[in-house]
């Protein structure tokens, strides 16, 4: 989804342990083995802390529009194991290899400039999700009134945005370290609110009624329903991308890199995304903050609505702060003070503001387009990092600005990769175009997101090794006095 | 406003401008060093101090994440 991850140590004060531990851990230098925070326990509680999220919820409620409990479930878990399989191999592998922060482990693919293109993707991602969040956190203060018995307008959910992203703007910009601690709360909490609403589906409704519950709002043709709630299920796992690379980079070992984020991430985070279904099938509405007071009453009910809230508020922050740090990539935005970032990343969700129902109705549609930036761009990064490289980078060249460096291609851009990527896109708005809806009858037999990141890949691995075999020619930057090879301009 | 930019510096505000000029080139000399040295230690790691993903994991996954959860998909399909 979501948010890259957010470590809470990413923030601590202090000094670090070493010269140079801080640019490391916190910046973009690659981070050496014994710097990395995750073994095995800790990737797996990590991994497992990032899945279980409020959008979980989301996703859920879009699915059960479309499917009913049985057929959602195997959706869900099934396409999100999927989605996390094409995201996670190469990225996951490559980031851990070297350490490395996942916008530098695409540049092999698309250039040292041409980085800006899924950078593009991962903001609009995390912007989206924030929005997204933020509109379920304004849905929350109108219901938590409601239940309270006063009535208001809709008015309430605009401003209930307005005042998430003033709580988003404070704690970006001045209590980053408030998220360690809420964190810490809100995960153990949420497990709990997810378990008491297992409990309250079985205990109160049993599975029957969960099973027999008619969708929301199905299509005229089950069949192609099926087939949109699979591609929800698998952009559920592919919306992963803009977290995965973060937590690999702090593993100790590839296995560490890759099971956690399958068992966790895939698995148990559509789960999660399974209750989300189960209770928008039961109370027949796909806004979670409207099924708390039918499942656990009044009072039970506004304390887990608050606590989604707050849920919410902290998942946008993370989401914004994760943005602000990626666009630190940017040139032009390496010297910005972090206020002036954090006000332009706020911005573009602006529009949440003034039309959040109208922009929740979208939110299937956005999940699904996570889907249509993602895919081709994993099936690129498969092909090139396990095809054409052999799971071996040069990362010095990752880091030479100079056009000489290996990954410098045209003027910084690899226009291979963008045109397969973009061919990538195009197979899969054919496929399924996720605004309007519309799905093509060979969707039946091949997942757009799965086509859209094969033929990606395939026209990228083909066309690079006709096209380009000139590059790995390249010079590598010349030796210094000592005979060793020196980094001409470092883009640090 | 030109004329404002054009007017010489002070001798005080000359070398505090060349401070902070020194300590920023210092920095970053700093930080590139240190990649220097990460990335000679990085690319001299043998594969095993990283831990290996073997063939029989990579069956694992996608027996786990493809083939399974696509024999899941179809045969619910119906």
């Amino acid at each position: 989804m979501n948010a890259e991850p957010f470590d809470a140590s990413a923030n601590r004060p202090g000094s670090p342990e070493q010269p140079g531990q801080e640019d490391s851990a916190f910046g973009r230098l690659p981070l050496l083995i014994g710097e990395r925070e995750y073994g095995t326990l800790s990737a797996h509680t990590t991994c497992f802390a990032y899945a279980i999220a409020t959008w979980c919820f989301l996703t859920g409620g879009f699915v059960a529009d479309l499917v009913g409990a049985v057929q959602g479930a195997v959706c869900l878990i099934a396409g999100n194991l999927i989605g996390i399989f094409i995201t996670t191999m190469a990225l996951g592998l490559g980031c851990q290899r070297y350490g490395i922060e996942q916008m530098d482990c695409c540049k092999p693919a698309f250039g040292q400039r041409g980085v800006k293109i899924p950078l593009l993707f991962y903001l609009i991602n995390m912007l989206g999700w924030s929005g997204l969040l933020l509109v379920m956190f304004g849905n929350g203060i109108h219901n938590i009134l409601g239940a309270l018995g006063y009535e208001t307008g809709q008015w309430v959910v605009g401003a209930g945005v307005a005042f998430g992203l003033g709580l988003t703007y404070l704690i970006v910009t001045h209590g980053v370290h408030w998220l360690s601690v809420s964190n810490s709360i809100i995960t153990p909490g949420l497990g709990i609110l997810i378990a008491f609403m297992f409990y309250t589906l079985v205990h109160d409704y049993g599975w029957d009624v969960i099973a027999a519950a008619p969708p929301l709002d199905p299509g005229p043709k089950p069949l192609t329903n099926y087939v949109i709630a699979i591609e929800l299920g698998i952009a559920s796992g592919i919306s992963w991308w803009g977290g995965v690379g973060f937590l690999a980079r702090n593993t100790r070992s590839q296995r560490n890199a890759i099971y956690p984020e399958i068992i966790q991430l895939g698995f148990f985070g559509s789960v999660a995304c399974c209750i989300g279904l189960f209770s928008a099938l039961v109370v027949q509405t796909n806004d979670p903050t409207e099924w708390m007071v039918p499942l656990g009453g009044v009072v039970m009910g506004i304390l887990a609505l608050l606590f989604v809230a707050l849920a919410n508020v902290t998942s946008t922050a993370v989401s914004v702060f994760a943005s602000g740090l990626a666009m630190r990539h940017i040139k032009m935005f390496r010297a910005t003070p972090w206020w002036q970032l954090m006000l332009l990343l706020i911005v573009p969700c602006l529009p949440f503001v003034f039309w959040p129902a109208d922009l929740f109705r979208l939110g299937d549609a956005f999940l699904a387009y996570n889907g249509t930036m993602y895919a081709p761009i994993s099936g690129i990064l498969f092909a090139d990092y396990f095809f054409l490289r052999k799971q071996k980078l040069n990362l010095r060249a990752l880091f030479e600005d100079d056009p000489s460096g290996e990954y410098y291609f045209h003027r910084g851009y690899n226009w291979l990769a963008l045109g397969s990527l973009l061919l990538g896109q195009i197979l899969y708005i054919l496929l399924y175009n996720p605004y309007t809806g519309e799905s093509h009858p060979i969707a039946e037999f091949a997942p757009a997101s799965v086509a859209s990141c094969l033929i990606a890949a395939v026209a990228y691995g083909v066309s690079m090794r006709v096209l380009n075999h000139h590059e790995s020619a390249r010079a590598p930057a010349g030796p210094d006095a000592r005979g060793r090879r020196r980094l001409i301009s470092p883009n640090v | 406003m030109g004329a404002t930019s054009e007017r010489p510096l002070p001798r005080s505000e000359m070398s505090d401008q060349r401070r902070a000029s020194f300590e920023e080139q210092a920095d970053r000399e700093r930080l590139v060093g240190d990649l220097e040295r990460r990335i000679e230690e990085l690319e001299g790691l043998d594969e095993s101090e990283i831990g290996g993903f073997t063939a029989l994991d990579w069956f694992f996954c996608i027996m786990g994440s493809v083939i399974l959860p696509a024999i899941a998909l179809w045969w619910f399909a119906g």
